[in-house]
Formats: structure tokens, sequence, C-alpha cells
């Protein structure tokens, strides 16, 4: 994978959170088991988190 | 499927140099660096010019799709729908100690609520009230997840004249297992010293208004006038407590141009380098309220502070244009934590966070006031239009109010589900709907693209400066 913009066609920095042609039933189930849903507190106070949730997969700082 | 395949709606494409995009899905959360000829090609809805092992990579990650419109706003929908009903499960608390403040900012909401008479500043949360709420808490902690932090707010609620009461909730609170935040203007946080510090009130919020002269002017003590000294010394006083202080510097046009004074003081004391430090800025505006409903509409160019209320995105271009670079790093423009959360992508992978809610406030916060009702909006507590129930002497929600504030959601509002970064917005501030936009129900965007597109693009030019 290359480092150096000017040669990049397509680079990925992550993994979907699921796959955009499933069907709305599958879709439902992987979502149940998803941590990744986000309860900030308030936009308003900041950019860091201060919910911290358990399970996070962000960056509250 | 039987749709043909298609560049997907949802597709945020930032620019990040002359050859480069980023794209960002709206909701499968993929995030890749394309060509320009090949992000053209998508964003124009050109498949032939992509050659198949690319179509199949961007099928995989959601640019290309076989869903329609329709369909896609479907799934969008699902997903916010979904989330929401995680996020109702949870619980935020917080304590209104009192109406009343030692301050007279003009722009605070308490000018709409002293239209109810002056007896309300003089009531504070009584012994009887906050072990009723405590006992609510615990009845809630048995049957939903709640945040282990209560923050403390007003009116202020760190005056002296309410030490005993503050103090009480704080120790009644860690006895049941909470850390306490406070979000004050910090001039009578000296007298709190007891109860400042880890595992008890360990978190502030306190505003600055610019430097001596423009905070002066803005924040003034109503009996003793000038604040600003004296509010320095107490963040310094709250950091050697390890406690975390959140500066917030309140903006407009009219004092931007003096936040720099207030930066030279955090150089010079070292606090940009405290793990207890951050400052952050935030465009303010003046309430216009009734006790009951909105009375004005600030929409429109005939309200007076119309001219001179910044948006995110001006003051992103004010940062950016006027500020040195070593001041640019110390203030933060709130942007739902996407750059930091980027950084932390761009190295390690990962999703960026989503929401269905701007806010707690449509999704499980409890705030007890001193006259015993609850509200979920700390913009518009007081005000009877937005209370969701009573806790004392009886506990009630207002169902009817309840369910309103907490059907806000990004997938109720049309505009925000067809919009391609919904998901990372959660529809905006409703409490800025309602006074910019007529309703609650209308969505806030705040400039909230532009945000994030500034946004990846600082996240990504810090990340290519670092490898």
């Amino acid at each position: 994978m290359s480092t150096k913009n000017n040669d990049v066609e397509l680079r990925s920095f992550n993994d979907p959170l699921f796959d955009s042609e499933l069907s709305i039933e599958e879709l439902e189930e992987r979502l149940e088991l998803s941590p990744w849903v986000c309860f900030s507190y308030c936009g308003e106070m900041g950019e860091g988190c201060v919910t911290q949730c358990e399970n996070c997969v962000g960056a509250y700082t | 499927m039987t749709n043909q395949l298609r560049s997907s709606d949802y597709t945020i494409f930032v620019k990040v140099d002359d050859d480069n995009y980023l794209i960002i899905h709206g909701y499968t959360g993929s995030i890749d660096l394309i060509s320009k000829n090949y992000a053209h090609a998508l964003r124009i809805n050109d498949l032939d010019k992509l050659p198949d092992s690319i179509k199949k990579r961007l099928q995989s990650r959601g640019y290309l799709t076989h869903k329609n419109s329709s369909e896609e706003r479907n799934v969008v929908r699902i997903i916010g729908e979904t989330i929401h009903k995680k996020e109702l499960s949870r619980r935020y608390f917080m304590f209104l100690v009192a109406y009343d403040c030692n301050f007279r900012c003009p722009y605070c909401y308490e000018s709409a609520i002293s239209e109810n008479g002056s007896g309300w500043k003089g009531e504070v949360l009584s012994k009887a009230m906050i072990d009723k709420a405590f006992s609510i808490i615990s009845s809630e902690s048995e049957r939903t997840n709640i945040r282990n932090s209560i923050t403390l707010y007003g009116g202020e609620p760190l005056l002296c004249k309410n030490k005993n009461i503050v103090e009480y909730i704080v120790n009644k609170g860690v006895d049941y297992g909470y850390t306490f935040s406070a979000i004050t203007n910090g001039y009578e946080l000296h007298h709190f010293n007891k109860i400042l510090g880890k595992g008890k009130l360990n978190v502030l919020q306190i505003t600055i208004d610019g430097n001596e002269r423009i905070h002066n002017e803005r924040r003034r003590h109503h009996l003793n006038g000038d604040t600003y000294k004296q509010i320095l010394k107490n963040i310094a006083l709250a950091i050697d407590n390890k406690v975390k202080v959140n500066v917030r510097v309140n903006v407009d046009k009219e004092n931007i141009k003096q936040i720099d004074g207030f930066l030279e003081h955090i150089k010079s004391n070292k606090w940009e380098n405290s793990e207890y430090f951050r400052c952050y800025a935030q465009p303010v505006q003046f309430q216009r309220i009734s006790s009951e409903q909105i009375v004005t509409n600030c929409g429109g160019s005939s309200c007076a502070d119309s001219e001179i209320k910044l948006n995110k995105a001006q003051l992103f271009d004010f940062i950016e244009k006027e500020l040195d670079q070593d001041k640019i790093n110390i203030i933060n423009v709130p942007d739902n934590s996407i750059k930091t959360r980027l950084k932390e992508i761009f190295n390690h992978g990962g999703n960026l966070q989503m929401r269905s809610v701007f806010c707690s406030a449509h999704s499980g916060l409890m705030i007890f006031d001193p006259r015993g009702q609850i509200f979920s909006c700390w913009e518009f507590v007081g005000h009877q239009f937005s209370t969701i129930g009573n806790y004392y002497p009886n506990f009630s929600f207002n169902d009817e109010n309840l369910k309103k504030w907490n059907s806000r959601t990004f997938y109720n509002i049309n505009s925000c589900v067809k919009c391609k970064y919904a998901l990372f917005c959660g529809g905006g501030c409703s409490a800025k709907a309602l006074i910019e936009n007529g309703k609650l129900e209308n969505s806030y965007c705040n400039s909230f693209q532009a945000i994030f597109q500034r946004s990846v693009k600082s996240s990504y030019s810090e990340f290519l400066s670092k490898k």
C-alpha cells in the first residue's frame, strides 16, 4: 500500500461497520451487536467527550 | 437487489490536496483516500471510468451501491433508530443547585427566567429534595445504564452562600459511588476546597470571555465588578488540585479578536501542557425566549445580535487566519470529536462515532431543579414548556413533554435523514433550532458540514506531517 499521496488510487484506513448490501434484517442484527454508538453528553461541551462510555471505541479525551 | 450499481448518496468528499480526496461514507463509516480522477467519476456516477477492481472495493465499502435513494435513507433511519434505542436506556443526571447567580452576563438564559419573579433566584435545593433525587437516581440505576458522574449546574452552582448544600450533594453522591463535574463561573471556587479533587468534584467547565478588559465588561460580578483575575487564580487552584478544567471561551464578532490575551496567559503559565487543562471556543448568542415560549425568532436579520453572532465556520476561519500556530494548538472548536477521532483512525483504524441525537437532552438527561421540577435541556431550564416531569415532593414524568424531547432525533427530521453528515451530527442543538429556526423539531446545522470538512483536512494534514 503506497504512502505517497500522488501514487494513491484507493487506500483504506478502516473497515466498514457493516456490509452496505446487507438486508434490513441482517443490518438490524449487526447493529444490535455493535458497541460503536456514541452517547456523547453534549456536543456543546467542547471537543472532548465527558461521557466516556465503558465500551467506547472512540477517542474520548 | 435488482437496482443498477450507482454512487451512494451518502459519500462525503473532502479534497485533501491537488491529487487526492478523502472519502467518508455516511452510514458504513468507511474512510478512504482516493485519487481525484476516481473521486470525480464517483461523484458524477460515471462508473465506466472506474476499473473493475476499484469498483469492487468501492462497493464493498458502501460508496457504490445497488440501493436506490429511498432504500439508502431507510438504512440511515434504521441505524438512527437502533442507536437511539440504546441511548434511551441510559441516564445522566444534573443538579441545578440554584437559579441565583453572582454574575450578570448579557447573553445568559436567566434574563428570561427573571420574568418569573425574584423569588426564583432565592430558591436553593433542599436536603429533602436532594435525598429524593438520589432515591430516584438509585432506582433508575437498577434498570438503566447510568453515567457515573453527576453535573452541578445553575445559575451559579458554586456560590459560597450555598456551600453547605453543595457539600451535602457531593458527599452524598460520593457515598453512592458518583463523582462530580460543575459548570461554573469559577469566581467563588476557592471556597470549595474540601470537595475539590479526585473522586469528588473533579471536572469543571469555567468560562472566560477573552482578555481581561473584554471579560470584565461581559462577565461582571453583580456587586464586586471585575472577575477576571479571581477566576484565573481559581483555575490555577483547580489544576493544582488535579481537577480537570475545561475553559470555555464565549465568542462573537465583538470579542473574537481579544481571545489572544487569554491565550497568552495560558502560555505564560504553561497550562496547555497540563493534562488537567483544556480550552475551547464556542460562539455565543443572546437568549430570546420568555418563560413560556419563544418571543423572537433570531434567524432573521432584524435581531440585534445577528450582526455580531459568529457561526462555527467563521470561528474556525478566524482561528486559522489570525492566530499563531502555537495558539491554534491551544484552543479547540467543538466538532463532535471528529478531528480527535480521525487522528486515531488514520493511525490505528476504527470508525467515527455515530449518533441519533445531538446531545443527551434527547436521550436520558434528568436535571433536578430547586422547584421540584425535572428538565432535560440545560438551555431551557426553568421554562414550563420544557419540563419533563417533577420529582419533589412526588416523582412523575410529564409523558407528553418527555416524548417530545426524546423524539427529537435526526431521523425524525426530513432534511436530516437525507443528509450524508446526519449520523455524525445528530441533527444539531435543538435549543438553537428553537431559538433560531422556530421549532425544536427543526434541524440546526450550525456549519457542521464546513466544520467536518475542516476537521478532516486538518487531521489528515497532521497525520501526514507526523509520518
